[in-house]
C-alpha cells in the first residue's frame, strides 16, 4: 500500500548479502580481495558461488511457493513444508537415494514433482467435497505431513549406516550439495514470469473464490495453474536442498505486510526476500560453528519462529 | 436483455422453482420477494450463472448464460452477494479495482470509474484505508462501489440494504432507480415499502414452489402477500404497507 518500491532496496540488500556469503566461512576473505583480486577464485567459484547461487534459487522458489499455496487453500499458516508437498517429494527422492539408483537431475525433479502434485491434489480433491473447510483442510495437511515424516524415518532406518547422516542432513535442509548450477535458477525466473502473468487473478482469488468468479476469473485454470507451478517450485527446491520450513511461510507475510494483497508486487518482492532470507541463513549456518556446518533449516527456523509469532500476534 | 424459460430449480432435491418464464429489459427494475429459504438467493445466483439448474434456459443478449465465457458473463451481469467474509488485507481502492477485472481499459480509465464508484458510495475519506478496519456498513457500501465499477448490463443485489444507515438506504434506492434506466436490475429484499415506492417488477415466492411475476401494481396486492407470508396481515400494517395499491 506504500507508494515507495521496495525493490530496489531488496535488489541492494542481496547484492550485500551475496558479497558477505562470498566473504564468510571457514576461511574470511576480505571485500576488497574477492572483488579485486585472484587468490580466492578457486574457492569462490568452485564452493561458495554455486553454494550462493542455489540458496538464492532455492529461497526464492520456496517463498513464491507458499505465496500461492496460501493463495489456493485460503489460510494463512499454509507452506509447502506444512501441507506435506516437501514432504512427498523428499520421501520419494529420499527413496531413491537410499536405493542408491543415481538419476539425472531432470528425473530427480520430475519424480518429486508428480510426487508433490499427487500429494497436493489429493489434499485439495478432500476439500472440494465441500465437506472439509480450510480450517480442516490445514489440519489434514499436518497430518499427512506426519506420514511422510514416517515413511522418511522408515528410509532412514533401512539405510546403510554410511549414508543416513547425509540424508538426515538433506533431510533438515542443506544447500551443499549444488552440483547442478542453473536449472534451478530458471525455473525461477521463468516461472516466476509465468505465475506474474496471472497476477490479476491472484489477487481477486484472495479474496475468495465466489468472488473471483462472480467478477469473471476462471478459477479452475487459475487454480490448476497455481497446483502446477507450487508442485514444480516445491519439487526443484526440495532436490537442490532437502526440505526447508519457514520460508514459505513467513516471507509472503512479510512481502504481504509491505504491499499488501497486490500480486504484481508481491511476486517479485516474495521471491527477492526469500532469496536473501535463505541465503543470510546459509552464511550464518556455514560460519557460526565453522569448520563444522549446520542445516540451513536450524537456522531458518531459529529466525521463522519468533518473525511469525509476532506476525500472528500483530494480526489479531 | 434476459430472458428465462421454462425455468426449474432445486437444491438437495428439494424443488424450489418450477418452470419460471419471463423476460427481464433494460429499464426495469425488479424486486425478489419470499420468505427465508424460499429460494430467493439460489434464484439470485442461478440468474448470475453461479449455480446449475436442472431444466429450462436463461438467455442473455441472445446467447445462452451457461455458454458465455467468464469474461463476458461478468461483462454482462454483477452479483452483490448478501454476505462476503473479508480478512483481507487491501485498500478500500483496490478492493473496488476488482469489480473492474472483466474490462480491458487503460489504468487511467479504470481509475476513473473507481474513483466515481468511491465517490457515489461516499467512501472519498478511506480510499485507502484497509478494509479490514471497516464497519459492517463501510464494507457494504465497499461491496457496492465494486459492484458500480463492474458496470454491468444486469445487475443481481442480494439484500443491498443490509447493514446500510437509512439515510443511505434511500440514497441507495435513489440511485439504484437511477441506474435501472440504461441497466436490469433485479434486487432481493425485505423491505416492501422500497419495493412499493420505486421498483417496477416483482417476483415473488409464495411457497410450495410457487412463484408470481409481473407488473408491481398487479403482484403486490394484500391476497398475496398474505399468502407469501402466511399469517393474516395485522391491521397496521396493512395500513402503512398498502396504501399506494
Amino acid at each position: 500500500m506504500k507508494k515507495v518500491s521496495a525493490i530496489p532496496f531488496l535488489l541492494m540488500a542481496l547484492i550485500l548479502s551475496i558479497l558477505l556469503a562470498l566473504s564468510m566461512g571457514s576461511h574470511y576473505i576480505p571485500f576488497t580481495e574477492i572483488l579485486f583480486s585472484n587468490k580466492w577464485s578457486e574457492i569462490i567459484l568452485s564452493i561458495r558461488l554455486p553454494r550462493i547461487v542455489n540458496a538464492i534459487s532455492v529461497g526464492g522458489l520456496l517463498s513464491l511457493a507458499g505465496l500461492l499455496v496460501q493463495n489456493l487453500v485460503k489460510n494463512p499458516l499454509a507452506d509447502p513444508y506444512i501441507l506435506g508437498i516437501s514432504g512427498a517429494s523428499a520421501s520419494v527422492q529420499l527413496a531413491v537415494i537410499a536405493l542408491g539408483v543415481t538419476l539425472p537431475f531432470w528425473l530427480f525433479v520430475t519424480i518429486g514433482f508428480i510426487a508433490a502434485l499427487l500429494s497436493l491434489g489429493f489434499l485439495l480433491l478432500l476439500s472440494s467435497k465441500r465437506t472439509i473447510n480450510t480450517q480442516n483442510l490445514l489440519l489434514s495437511g499436518v497430518v499427512i505431513a506426519f506420514a511422510y515424516g514416517a515413511i522418511i524415518s522408515m528410509i532412514l532406518t533401512l539405510s546403510p549406516a554410511a549414508s543416513t547422516k547425509s540424508m538426515l542432513f538433506w533431510l533438515m535442509g542443506d544447500l551443499s550439495y549444488s552440483t547442478t548450477l542453473f536449472y534451478p535458477i530458471i525455473v525461477l525466473v521463468v516461472g516466476s514470469i509465468g505465475v506474474y502473468k496471472y497476477h490479476r487473478e491472484l489477487d481477486l482469488l484472495a479474496r475468495g473464490e465466489f468472488f473471483a468468479l462472480k467478477s469473471g476469473v476462471n478459477v479452475k485454470k487459475t487454480n490448476l495453474v497455481i497446483l502446477l507451478t507450487t508442485s514444480v517450485f516445491t519439487a526443484v527446491a526440495v532436490s537442490m536442498a532437502g526440505t526447508i520450513g519457514f520460508v514459505g511461510l513467513v516471507v509472503p507475510h512479510l512481502a504481504r505486510l509491505l504491499v499488501g494483497n497486490v500480486h504484481a508486487r508481491l511476486i517479485p518482492l516474495s521471491a527477492l526476500i526469500g532469496a536473501i532470507v535463505l541465503l543470510l541463513a546459509d552464511t550464518l549456518a556455514r560460519t557460526v560453528v565453522a569448520p563444522i556446518q549446520l542445516p540451513v533449516g536450524v537456522f531458518t527456523a531459529f529466525f521463522g519462529v519468533p518473525v511469525f509469532i509476532y506476525l500472528l500476534r500483530k494480526r489479531t | 436483455m434476459m430472458e428465462i424459460k421454462d425455468l426449474s430449480l432445486s437444491v438437495d432435491e428439494q424443488i424450489l422453482l418450477f418452470d419460471l418464464s419471463l423476460t427481464i429489459k433494460k429499464g426495469e427494475f425488479w424486486a425478489i420477494l419470499g420468505k427465508n429459504g424460499a429460494g430467493k438467493t439460489t434464484l439470485l445466483h442461478t440468474l448470475a450463472g453461479l449455480h446449475n439448474y436442472s431444466k429450462g434456459s436463461i438467455k442473455i443478449g441472445g446467447f445462452e448464460l451457461n455458454s458465455l465465457n467468464f469474461l463476458t458473463r461478468a461483462q454482462q451481469i454483477s452479483l452483490l452477494p448478501q454476505i462476503q467474509e473479508s480478512s483481507l488485507n487491501c485498500s478500500v481502492q483496490q478492493a473496488v479495482s476488482y469489480g473492474r477485472y472483466a474490462w480491458h481499459k487503460s489504468d487511467t480509465a479504470n481509475l476513473e470509474i473507481i474513483n466515481q464508484a468511491i465517490q457515489e458510495m461516499e467512501l472519498s475519506d478511506l480510499t485507502q484505508k484497509s478494509i479490514q478496519a471497516l464497519s459492517g456498513g463501510e464494507l457494504r457500501k465497499v461491496e457496492i462501489a465494486t459492484i458500480l465499477a463492474q458496470d454491468s448490463a444486469v445487475m443481481l443485489l442480494d439484500e443491498p440494504l443490509n447493514h446500510l444507515d437509512l439515510a443511505f438506504r434511500y440514497k441507495l434506492m435513489q440511485k439504484l432507480k437511477g441506474l435501472s434506466q440504461n441497466k436490469a436490475i433485479i434486487m432481493v429484499t425485505h423491505d416492501i415499502q422500497y419495493v412499493q415506492q420505486y421498483c417496477s417488477h416483482i417476483i415473488m415466492f409464495c411457497g410450495e414452489s410457487r412463484v408470481l411475476t409481473g407488473k408491481i401494481n398487479d403482484v403486490l396486492t394484500e391476497k398475496n402477500l398474505t399468502k407469501m407470508l402466511g399469517i393474516e396481515l395485522p391491521a397496521t400494517l396493512k395500513e402503512s404497507l398498502l396504501k399506494n395499491i
